[in-house]
């Protein structure tokens, strides 16, 4: 069947992000009472997507030959003379895999969206700008030119800030999208300058090419022979470009400071765009670009930088993520963790471990997201964590979805996705030659995350319920409770693709054929570090159950860690005092020097232009009078005197006929006169 | 020559007092005695026809019908006109005294020296109907015309309006 | 002596006063007055130049005086019968009272 597909291929890919654009495009004109059906248009889209995606990944599965598959297609978009912009799509192990895991991601919470904000005023625009999204996030992923891939990733960040203001009535939500949409912009100038940096030197945004693309030996060399400044080659400056627009998408320190905020968006937005997609697309491009990552001179500093930065973010957001007491921002934050996580294994060489751990954090951040929503649905509108409690007995289903992603990310071992990701994910960073920092760091934050769920789970659905003013918390409807259970299933069976045994993924990724070792796990390295993961989860969970063992029944006690650790808890409440610390030192000083201009504008161009308006009306009144009197008068004058002067001349005529007689008898004698002088 | 002397004065002064007088009456009867004595004039240098023809019309037609107007109209004594006399005396000389002496520069510039002796023409009637009725006839023809048309206008324009109004109430 | 410059003096004396009678009476008869002097005066200027004038036994004169006569005849007729229907409507005959025609 592969087969007989692939020849479509070309045209069937553009389908996959064309249709959501093209439902989000029809949705966008229908009126809000037509919501439903928008819904429902929003939904088939997807799906045909997602069916599409699915196969064009059966495709990619097949084995072809001895090397990775790769289906490209470029189009002439733009030429200026001899220069021309192209545009296509590509389809390979990592697009297929990332293509597959979005759509299908997607379309479950799309129909979870259907049941939870379906009491929403606005409900046909949220889907109108959810298919947005969709389409915008697969046509990144399938891009095949770095132009296209940037014009979908503004996209994105179009839709993330229309999704994250979705309550625009609520003056915090705008403030959190535009805050999403202006530190995400700081990384989007890095990028586009990189672009135009890789499209000046080598006059092509290709991906792939037959052989002149930018992933291509050919060009990759020659961008790693060029020198500029300080001694980086230009691949080595064009990545860390990319790097850094990489870093506002997936919010890695410093350009984090969006993603908690942007939780002021419905639930649904924050499982899909800030769990599962849009934050995965820095990772995601880094992991498509990585050839040139690699390629950058003998110091790979790309590299280097984005294993420490990844290690940094993640052990600095799960320590931010102890402190926190709203059910999202602690996900929020650990969702941070997570792409630093992703970070450590790109930067240290691990493409397909970063690639692994993106993919099964898709499925157990959303539905965690989802079990979430599920919870604060249930408990009215509840989200402070410290007021719930108890829930287990209340929402037994939610419970065990919620477990299932819990454990997940923690890293229970052997069952879950997670443990596997994240044991490749460290494996990649151990046996990085580049030191040992980036592991280490990795290795904290993973115990720290072990420790934060547990306490979100003690907090949140053990002990007694503590949430005055809440009555009883009841389950949710099927139609938000199955696109859980679907998640939760992807959570575990991801497990199967993810070991060392079967190192399926991995090898499928590099274009190998994956042998089946049921010795791997023996190795001494192999068993080395499924301990160290082990003894992670075990230390983080048991030290979070003791400290949360026995909440207390008031919603205002304080903390059980606050008294531990005194001023550092408020601290890390905070996020670390970066908001403030931004606020401070970029934020007052740009707003300082607004009110200056202003007050210039006020006190000198204002009066300026005052003058300028009464110069102008002075002259208007003047030639207003010089028209009145001079030209007015002065014609009226002349009229005037004509006149007299005919009254004058007419005082000859008389009327009486003598006098007439006598003016002709002495006009006839003077003439005769004249005759008889002149001429007698 | 004898005659023409004692006439001449005779003639201006009548002719003075027709144009000087005040009184309507008498400057119309003195123009009818200047016309009069015209017609001797005439006689007397042997136009006999043109001075009998004079007589009946000028004197005995056109004094009369201008007697016969003031006494219709019986304009007033003209005392404005008297009382403005210097003023009206000065504008009319002024007016007049160029045409007096173009007039007698003319006569005193164009006159031979001795008379043509040899004029003495009689004015046999029949030799001037003879004229009159085969040479001009347009002419008499037209005068002719001109009369009946005056004769016809002047008594149409003499009628009594026919609205008249009514006397006043019977008496 | 030639009694033709007597004759034309005479003439002229004659139309000049005529003339002063039309410029200045008041009276509009009495200005006819003036006109019927002038047509005299030209008249005597006929018939002295027919009398005393070219050698010729020309009947010219006359018979012109003849037209002249009849003529001035009609035109006093005509001038009476104006002046009396003016009269008829402004109740006067003073020719100042005749002004509507001034400017």
């Amino acid at each position: 069947m592969a087969d007989a597909l692939i020849p479509h291929l070309p045209c069937l890919l553009w389908l996959v992000p064309l249709l959501p654009l093209l439902a989000g495009a029809i949705t966008a004109f229908m009126p809000n009472r037509m919501g439903r059906l928008a819904s429902w248009l929003a939904l088939g889209a997807l799906l045909v997507s997602c069916a599409i995606a699915v196969a064009a990944l059966a495709c990619a599965l097949a084995p072809v030959h001895e090397k990775a598959f790769r289906l490209e297609t470029a189009y002439t978009w733009f030429s200026f003379g001899d220069v021309a912009l192209k545009v296509g799509l590509v389809l390979d192990p990592l697009s297929a895999a990332m293509g597959a895991m979005v759509s299908f991601v997607a379309f479950w919470i799309f129909l979870y969206s259907t049941g939870y904000m379906k009491s929403e005023a606005r409900f046909g625009r949220f889907f109108c700008f959810l298919s947005l999204f969709s389409g915008a996030m697969l046509l990144v992923v399938y891009s095949n030119s770095l132009l296209l891939l940037f014009m979908a990733w503004e996209l994105v960040g179009l839709a993330s800030y229309l999704l994250i203001g979705y309550y625009y009535e609520k003056p915090s939500a705008a403030a959190a999208a535009q805050k999403a949409f202006i530190t995400t912009r700081i990384g989007d100038m890095a990028f586009f300058l990189g672009m135009i940096w890789l499209f000046g030197q080598t006059g092509t945004l290709l991906f792939f090419d037959h052989g002149r693309g930018l992933l291509e030996t050919g060009v990759l060399g020659s961008l790693a022979g060029v020198t500029t400044v300080g001694g980086l080659t230009v691949s080595a400056a064009a990545a860390l470009l990319l790097l850094v627009g990489a870093m506002g998408k997936s919010g890695q320190v410093p350009l984090h400071t969006w993603l908690p905020d942007a939780m002021e968006g419905p639930t649904p937005v924050s499982a899909l765009i800030h769990a599962a997609t849009m934050v995965a697309a820095g990772v995601f491009l880094v992991a498509r670009t990585h050839p040139i990552f690699m390629n950058s001179g003998i110091t790979g500093l790309p590299l280097t930088a984005t294993a420490w930065i990844g290690g940094i973010t993640a052990l600095y957001a799960a320590c931010v993520a102890l402190g926190q007491n709203d059910i999202k921002r602690i996900l929020a934050y650990s969702t941070v963790s997570q792409l630093g996580f992703m970070m450590v294994a790109l930067g240290t060489g691990g493409v397909a471990a970063a690639m692994f751990h993106l993919i099964a954090h898709a499925f157990f951040k959303a539905l965690l997201f989802l079990s979430a929503g599920s919870v604060i649905h249930g408990c009215h509108d509840e989200q402070d964590i410290r007021r719930m409690g108890g829930l287990a007995r209340a929402m037994p289903k939610t419970f065990f979805a919620y477990a299932i992603g819990m454990m997940a990310l923690a890293g229970f071992p052997f069952v879950f996705s997670g443990f596997w990701s994240k044991e490749a994910v460290l494996h990649s960073a151990e046996t990085w030659p580049g030191g040992h920092g980036p592991f280490l760091l990795a290795a904290t934050a993973a115990l720290l995350t072990a420790f934060y769920m547990t306490r979100q789970a003690m907090l949140v659905f053990f002990g007694k319920p503590r949430n005055p003013g809440v009555t009883h918390p009841h389950e949710s409807p099927p139609v938000i409770l199955v696109p859980l259970f679907v998640l939760a299933a992807g959570a575990v069976l991801l497990a199967l693709i993810g070991t060392p045994v079967w190192p399926w993924f991995e090898e499928w990724l590099k274009g190998e054929r994956a042998v089946f070792n049921g010795l791997a796990l023996t190795t001494p390295e192999a068993l080395k570090l499924i301990g160290l993961s082990l003894a992670l989860v075990t230390v983080g969970v048991t030290a979070s159950w003791l400290v949360y063992r026995n909440p207390s029944g008031d919603s205002r006690a304080p903390d059980p860690l606050e008294h531990k650790l005194g001023a550092a808890w408020k601290f890390l409440g905070d996020g670390m005092r970066f908001d403030a610390t931004y606020e401070r030192f970029i934020i007052a000083p740009l707003v300082a020097l607004a009110r200056v201009v202003d007050g210039i504008e006020r006190q000198l161009f204002v009066p300026l232009m005052a003058l300028a308006e009464g110069l102008i009306k002075l002259v208007g009144r003047w030639t207003g009078n010089a028209d009145e009197k001079g030209l007015n008068d002065g014609f009226n004058h002349v009229c005037s005197s004509l006149q007299g002067s005919a009254d004058s001349a007419s005082a000859s005529q008389s009327g009486r006929p003598q006098a007439y007689l006598r003016a002709i008898g002495l006009g006839a004698s003077v003439l005769l006169i004249l005759y008889f002088w002149l001429i007698a | 020559m004898i005659p023409l002397l004692i006439l001449s004065p005779l003639i201006l002064l009548a002719a003075l007092g027709a144009v000087w007088k005040a009184r309507p009456v008498h400057a119309a009867l003195l123009l009818a005695l200047a016309l009069a004595m015209v017609a001797v004039l005439y006689l007397t240098v042997g136009a006999e026809f043109i001075g009998l023809v004079q007589f009946m019309v000028y004197v005995g037609g056109v004094a009369i019908l201008i007697v016969f107007a003031l006494l219709i109209t019986r304009p007033g004594d003209e005392a404005a006109e008297v009382a403005r006399r210097p003023s009206s005396l000065v504008m009319g000389l002024a007016c007049v005294a160029p045409v007096l002496g173009m007039l007698l520069y003319a006569i005193s510039k164009g006159l031979p020296v001795e008379a043509a002796e040899g004029a003495n023409p009689k004015l046999p009637v029949e030799a001037l109907g003879r004229e009159l009725f085969e040479n001009s006839v347009p002419a008499v023809l037209a005068v002719g015309v001109l009369l009946t048309a005056v004769l016809i206008g002047a008594a149409l324009f003499a009628r009594e309006p026919a609205n008249k109004p009514e006397p006043p109430a019977s008496r | 002596m030639n009694p033709l410059p007597l004759l034309l003096t005479l003439s002229s004396l004659l139309f000049v006063l005529g003339l002063f009678a039309v410029l200045t009476r008041r009276n509009a008869i009495l200005i006819l007055v003036g006109i019927e002097l002038m047509l005299n005066a030209a008249n005597i200027n006929f018939i002295a130049f027919w009398r005393y004038g070219s050698a010729e036994a020309d009947l010219t004169g006359p018979l012109f005086v003849l037209f002249s006569i009849a003529i001035a005849a009609a035109e006093a007729a005509v001038g009476l019968a104006i002046i009396l229907m003016v009269f008829r409507h402004t109740r006067s005959t003073d020719l100042n009272r005749l002004d509507s025609l001034h400017g």
